[in-house]
């Protein structure tokens, strides 16, 4: 179980992690003081979405390298630090408003084995005195980990119990992980997203870019990752979320999918997008 | 013969600190010279680098033998880059400029960019956009919806402007400054630009040291350390935390 008391951990690596966010601030220094800050900021953004880095040398400069795309630049004057954020924001979308109660207690975790198990586990921390907001089911509770399923031999009577949840105030929040399996006879998703061209492509513009997540295989032979070994692993394909037609499709499955299990949110995980393959 | 003595005295000396200031004179000009040089090999500590003269020298850059550790051993040629065609034409707020590649210096790496189109475009008081990207072929672009430009930009916090480096084949460069203190924001005058199929490089000046953000990495502190020599990569990543104990 992961613990959940603060503690300033120190990585001492600089790796790079979940987000893109090739965005700087500068605070101006007044000019022949000796870096004084002058209280004046910009902010830059380079619009480029491949792998890159960057780094500094003290003269001071700013060296940016990626391997794809253009170099697409904005520069925000600011020169206020907060008018720089307002207008990148104003630029590329607003920051949402988290709904108040995801601010609370929240009890998440992976591997519970089954419906009885998520109960057991709710009804300890409140025994203990622990508050609880909100509930999360991990991919445990699908079906061989297909998204828009619910496994229906362990976690049968999960609608019934998150709307128990939801009566007794707590919300809930299901996770899927964007992307579609490799099943072209059965699984109904992926025979309509192929259908609806919501998948991304090779540069040939026809082959579909087959990678392995979960519930996933690995894409390459000679590198069996095993996660779990009862699970059946399967290709996974990625979801093209630039298109409307990929939009509206994920929409669609997300709302069918409520009709079966109440939720209040969604995790959506692996969304970097994750590949075990690699 | 006191006078011719005291004359040859002054001679050998003057003879003396006029060497000696020129020593210095040239010491100082390789400082700044080695202290704005761009790195050619940034990935000389990585353990799947092959760095060597040789490897530095097949990459068409400079390789300074008697180079210390606080310079850049393998370093691009200060003449590397872009020279400006024509004078600039305008485009709707704003202008274009037509860029060809310095085929004096040799490309660091295969399909090297030769032309190339700067678009400069106004777009609103407060925000400018550069755009630099290849005159003959389309490239991937970033397809996420943006505020549109507005129509007309009247009153602009920023000034752009360009400059050719006649010490260093014409070269290209370019700079934003504020309208109103002339502070320079972005500044492209240190070289550095290449621009390649699979690898495009800026490099600017930074108004001052205090650099924030960029992400997503590790950080000790929220304020970036310029005399640091790291790289971060940006590129999404399902990072495991090991289940270590984190901040929240």
């Amino acid at each position: 179980m992961k613990i959940v008391f603060f503690l300033g951990t120190n990585w001492d690596t600089n790796s790079n992690h979940y987000g893109s966010h090739p965005f700087y601030l500068v605070m101006e220094q007044v000019a022949n003081s000796n870096e004084i800050p002058s209280g004046r900021m910009h902010g830059v953004l380079l619009l480029n979405s491949n792998a890159m880095d960057y780094s500094f040398e003290p003269t001071p400069s700013l060296t940016i390298r990626t391997i794809g795309g253009i170099l697409d630049f904005f520069v925000f004057l600011g020169p206020k630090p907060e008018q720089v954020i307002e207008q990148y924001t104003w630029l590329v979308g607003r920051t949402i408003l988290p709904p108040y109660w995801s601010l609370g207690f929240q009890l998440s975790r992976w591997d519970y084995s089954n419906l009885t198990h998520m109960q057991h586990i709710v009804q300890r921390n409140r025994d203990a005195g622990v508050p609880l907001d909100v509930q999360y089911a991990d991919i445990d509770y699908m079906e061989a980990e297909k998204d828009f399923t619910v496994d229906s031999k362990n976690f049968r009577g999960l609608k019934e119990y998150f709307s128990q949840l939801n009566n007794e105030g707590v919300r809930t929040i299901v996770i899927l992980d964007p992307g579609a399996i490799d099943d072209q006879t059965k699984y109904a998703p992926t025979i309509e997203g192929i259908q609806k061209d919501v998948f991304i492509k090779w540069t040939d513009g026809k082959t579909l870019m087959k990678g392995s997540c979960w519930p996933g295989d690995v894409f390459f032979p000679g590198r069996i990752f095993s996660i779990r070994k009862e699970m059946e692993f399967l290709f996974f394909y990625y979801i093209d979320f630039f298109t409307k037609r990929a939009q509206d499709w994920w929409s669609k499955w997300i709302k069918d999918f409520r009709n079966n299990i109440s939720f209040d949110g969604l995790w959506i995980d692996m969304n970097e997008p994750g590949n075990f393959s690699f | 013969m006191g006078i011719i003595r005291s004359t040859l005295i002054l001679s050998v000396l003057i003879i003396i600190v006029l060497i000696i200031s020129n020593i210095s004179a040239r010491k100082s000009f390789f400082k700044r010279e080695q202290s704005t040089r761009i790195n050619c090999f940034p990935e000389s500590t990585s353990q799947f680098s092959n760095f060597s003269k040789q490897s530095c020298l097949a990459r068409n850059c400079l390789f300074d033998d008697e180079a210390d550790s606080n310079t850049f051993q393998c370093y691009l040629s200060p003449n590397y880059g872009y020279i400006l065609q024509d004078s600039p034409e305008l485009i709707s707020n704003g202008l274009r400029l037509k860029l060809k590649r310095n085929t004096a210096v040799n490309s660091l790496f295969q399909q090297p960019i030769e032309n190339v189109l700067l678009d400069v475009q106004y777009y609103t008081n407060d925000i400018i956009r550069f755009k630099l990207y290849d005159a003959d072929n389309k490239r991937y672009e970033v397809p996420i919806p943006l505020k549109p430009s507005s129509e007309k930009v009247s009153l602009p916090q920023y000034q752009f402007s360009y400059s050719s480096d006649s010490s260093r084949d014409n070269i290209l460069s370019f700079s934003i400054k504020r309208q109103d203190d002339q502070s320079v924001l972005f500044d492209t005058s240190l070289g550095g630009l290449v621009l390649n199929n699979q690898f495009l490089q800026i490099v600017t000046r930074l108004q001052s040291p205090h650099v924030y953000g960029f992400g997503e990495n590790n950080h000790d502190t929220l304020k970036h350390n310029v005399q640091e020599r790291k790289s971060w990569g940006i590129f999404a990543r399902d990072q495991g935390l090991s289940f270590r104990k984190s901040y929240g």
